[in-house]
């Protein structure tokens, strides 16, 4: 009988494609009679015309898990988030991911339940502001806005704060954020974890959100440490760069991890580096999250000095004066640099294949290809001078106004 | 199952090189330099946004008339101040223009909806107001002469 | 396909989104194999060099992804729109109608073609194919956008001010949607809303030159110095023109010649005034920020 009311069903549903309340009592009808494949292919329609009520979600979901109905799962999954259930939407991630695992072979962190990585995993950094050339001025504000207060935590704790907390680097491409935060962390004698874009990205759905919260917990584990998040702007965009709901969710769990950091983990520094301070969505910048901001600049006369000598370290060459030519490139970046070096290095082997010498790269070389290298940060201050004039910032940005209103940058950049 | 809204109808491209003037600029020309001058920066300016020539000789045609009528308007004023024929002579070049303004804004706003650069109106814009405005001052004068 | 080229694939696909399209191309210089012919590997380097104004050269790379793939809709989509910002309409024409062939009312593609009509002055055929794609897309930012720039095209003010408003309200943070509510707010008139528009627009997009100075623009309008010279900014200054002539004369044949050379003088005044101020104020405002 309930055969005849099955194919009694299926004719009126075929009769009225749209009539999503028939089809529900086919897809339930289905389910009792225990045909449960039949009954998902109904579901699968149900949920692409939205027909499916929001009891019924977490109960199909955890059908098609049990008949592996990954992609199913995943619907259910993404519908019930959007709806607002918060019970049930746990249990339907975790069997998303069993389902993952034994399909791709790929064994996914899960986070608190694993054993907490061990403390020995990461050694301290040994990178020091000494190993960096220059930049004074900076080295002088990340003392007094980052390593004092986590030297002197007993002091705010007294007037009820939590040190620690986020500080965001920003400026130019190529300008050597990264190698400051890694100095930072050898300065305070801490471990540094880099989180980088690429190991937190994944195609699969929810996973990128949990190698981010895994990566927390591994800096949690291995605390008092310094956690460095590179291109923050890629990590934590504004809602004005993508409005997808998917991908939002990556912001979010950024938001939760950093509010996290004051209760559940002490001295936990949390350091960020972004090119493009104005694509980051403005939530991350409150207090409490990334509330320091710093401007790194250009790297300044004695910088460049020392970076060239790096560049040209392994490069055989005779009678360069880096100091002169460190005041021959004033606003070149890092990358700049090495561009200006390479085009030396260019010329140098030109000549060697012309005359059949082996000359060493000379002054001459350097300076002939100057005027072929072009100061990539012009545009960048050109960029950010444009953000402040219009942003509705306060104070945060004043450093970098000041730099933009001083003489020098104002000449160059008109 | 044809359907009219789906026809190819565009002839020719867009050169992405040009760079019209502003209409607004325009407006100077007309005001100084008078109905010949305003004409003529209109149908270079046409030219330059790629307004179909049908509707660049609508721009010569207003131009024609607005000369016509300046014309009338000096003979029948013949008695009154000259900076009352003055006066006059500029409305009805600034009539005419702001028809052949009309004409230029679709193209106009479409060029603003690219956001390229437009080009500036000073060295044409006075050539046109000095040169053509004499012009059609001496052609007016013969005419309030006859 | 393999997991690390899917996973490379995706991750070029997270940068279009959020709007790095160099870090798409370098990851799509790392495909190897299948990967590369996989109709997204085009469709992302496609948009990518679109999005970073190398359109000839998406151009091609878009034509090899249809000849590999066929029509595909995404693939004609973007290449409708390259070929557009290289100037090259008729051919642009093309590729929508193309994808219009397939699926004569998907609204992204009638839009598009719709802003091809646009850049060739046929602004009634775009207003009927917007509004085709409304009737199939109707609570849409991206229709009422089309909207507001058929009606800029069409010099039809407050409409293209009543869509803009639309297409904010579906999308406040949408910058495209900002930049057209500003501009139609200074057509018609509320230079305020019009700066402040104008500015977040631009703060969004810190590199788009054509956004500050529209910005700087609006912010001069508003300073206090220059608030007589609205009526300048609103109207065609001819128009403005005409109806100072009309009322001086019309003063005169009405026999109040004494009056009529007093509003005479303050014409001529204000003329001067709308010569002079705007170059001083606008260098006073941009005193701290250069050009």
């Amino acid at each position: 009988m309930t055969n005849d009311r099955i194919s009694a069903l299926r004719k009126a549903v075929e009769a009225s494609p749209d009539d999503v309340l028939l089809r529900l009592v086919l897809a339930e009808t289905l389910v009792a009679a225990g045909e449960t494949e039949p009954a998902l292919d109904q579901y699968v329609v149900l949920l692409d015309q939205q027909g499916l009520p929001d009891d019924q979600l977490v109960v199909v979901g955890e059908l098609a898990a049990a008949n592996g109905r990954l992609a199913l799962l995943r619907s259910c999954l993404e519908a019930a988030r959007q709806a607002g259930i918060v019970e049930g939407t746990g249990r339907l991630q975790q069997l998303a991911d069993e389902l993952i695992a034994e399909r791709s072979g790929v064994k996914i962190k899960v986070g608190p339940e694993e054993d907490a990585p061990s403390a020995m995993d990461t050694p301290k950094e040994t990178t020091t502001f000494d190993q960096v050339g220059g930049m004074d001025e900076i080295k002088r504000i990340i003392h007094r806005m980052v390593i004092l207060p986590l030297s002197r935590p007993e002091l705010y704790q007294k007037y009820g704060r939590k040190s620690g907390g986020g500080v965001m680097l920003y400026g130019p491409p190529g300008c050597g954020k990264t190698l400051l935060a890694r100095a930072t962390a050898g300065e305070c004698g801490l471990p540094f974890v880099n989180v980088r874009i690429e190991d937190v990205m994944d195609p699969y759905l929810g996973v990128s959100e949990r190698n981010l919260h895994a990566a927390f917990e591994r800096a949690r584990a291995n605390a008092p440490c310094v956690l460095f998040l590179d291109e923050l702007d890629a990590l934590a965009f504004a809602r004005h760069k993508h409005g997808g709901s998917e991908s939002r969710r990556l912001v979010d769990v950024l938001l939760q991890e950093l509010d996290a950091i004051g209760s559940e983990n002490e001295g936990l520094l949390v350091l960020a580096a972004t090119n493009a301070p104005w694509d980051v969505d403005e939530a991350m910048l409150r207090p409490g999250r990334f509330d320091r901001v710093i401007f790194v600049p250009p790297p300044d006369e004695p910088a460049r000095a020392d970076i060239l000598s790096v560049l040209v370290k392994d490069v055989p060459s005779a009678g360069l004066d880096l100091q002169a030519l460190a005041n021959q490139t004033p606003m070149f970046s890092g990358a700049d640099l090495r561009a200006l070096v390479e085009r030396g290095v260019d010329r140098v082997i030109d000549e060697a294949l012309t005359s059949g010498g082996e000359p060493p790269l000379s002054m001459q070389q350097l300076t002939a290809a100057l005027p072929t290298v072009k100061p990539s940060t012009l545009d960048w201050l050109h960029r950010v001078r444009s953000y402040i004039e219009f942003a509705n910032q306060s104070e945060r940005y004043d450093d970098v106004a000041a730099y933009l209103r001083s003489k020098d940058i104002r000449r160059r950049l008109s | 199952m044809p359907d009219e809204l789906l026809r190819p109808t565009i002839g020719a491209g867009v050169d992405m090189s040009a760079r019209p003037w502003r209409l607004v600029s325009q407006t100077y020309v007309a005001f100084f330099g008078g109905v010949i001058a305003a004409t003529v920066i209109a149908f270079l300016n046409s030219r330059r946004l790629g307004v179909p020539s049908d509707r660049r000789r609508l721009i010569l045609v207003v131009g024609a008339i607005g000369l016509v009528l300046a014309a009338v308007v000096i003979t029948l004023l013949a008695d009154e101040t000259s900076s009352g024929i003055r006066v006059a002579i500029r409305l009805v070049a600034v009539l005419a223009c702001l028809a052949q303004l009309r004409i230029q804004q679709p193209m106009d706003r479409a060029f603003q909806l690219r956001g390229s650069e437009y080009g500036s109106l000073w060295g044409p814009g006075i050539a046109a107001v000095i040169g053509l405005g004499l012009l059609e001052a001496l052609l007016l004068a013969m005419v309030a002469a006859l | 396909m393999t997991e690390p080229a899917e996973a490379r694939l995706q991750l070029a696909g997270h940068w279009l989104q959020i709007g790095h399209p160099e870090r798409t191309l370098d990851e799509l210089q790392g495909l190897w194999g299948d990967a590369v012919l996989d109709y997204r590997a085009y469709l992302f380097r496609g948009a990518a060099l679109h999005a970073l104004n190398r359109n000839a050269e998406a151009v091609g790379v878009l034509r090899d992804g249809l000849s590999h793939h066929g029509p595909f809709l995404p693939l004609l989509q973007v290449l409708g729109s390259s070929l557009r910002a290289e100037g090259n309409l008729p051919e642009a024409e093309a590729a929508y109608l193309r994808g219009l062939s397939l699926d004569p009312n998907d609204p992204d593609l009638l839009i598009g073609y719709a802003m091809v009509c646009l850049a060739a002055g046929q602004t009634e055929k775009a207003a009927a194919l917007v509004e085709r794609a409304a009737s199939h897309a109707p609570e849409s930012a991206a229709v009422s956008a089309a909207r507001a720039q058929v009606a800029f095209a069409q010099g039809r003010h407050k409409d293209m001010h009543r869509h803009s408003q639309e297409a904010l309200s579906y999308d406040p943070e949408d910058p495209g949607a900002r930049a057209l509510h500003g501009a139609s707010s200074m057509l018609t008139g509320d230079s305020k809303s019009g700066y402040h528009s104008l500015a977040s627009a631009a703060s969004s997009h810190p590199g788009d030159r054509d956004l500050r100075e529209a910005a700087r623009e609006a912010k001069l309008i508003n300073h206090p110095l220059l608030r007589p010279l609205r009526p300048l900014q609103r109207f065609n200054p001819l128009v403005v023109w005409v109806g100072a002539v009309a009322v001086i004369y019309g003063l005169r044949l009405a026999g109040l010649g004494p009056v009529a050379a007093i509003v005479a003088v303050g014409w001529f005044a204000f003329c001067v005034y709308s010569w002079v101020a705007p170059p001083l104020v606008r260098r006073w405002i941009n005193r701290k920020w250069g050009s």
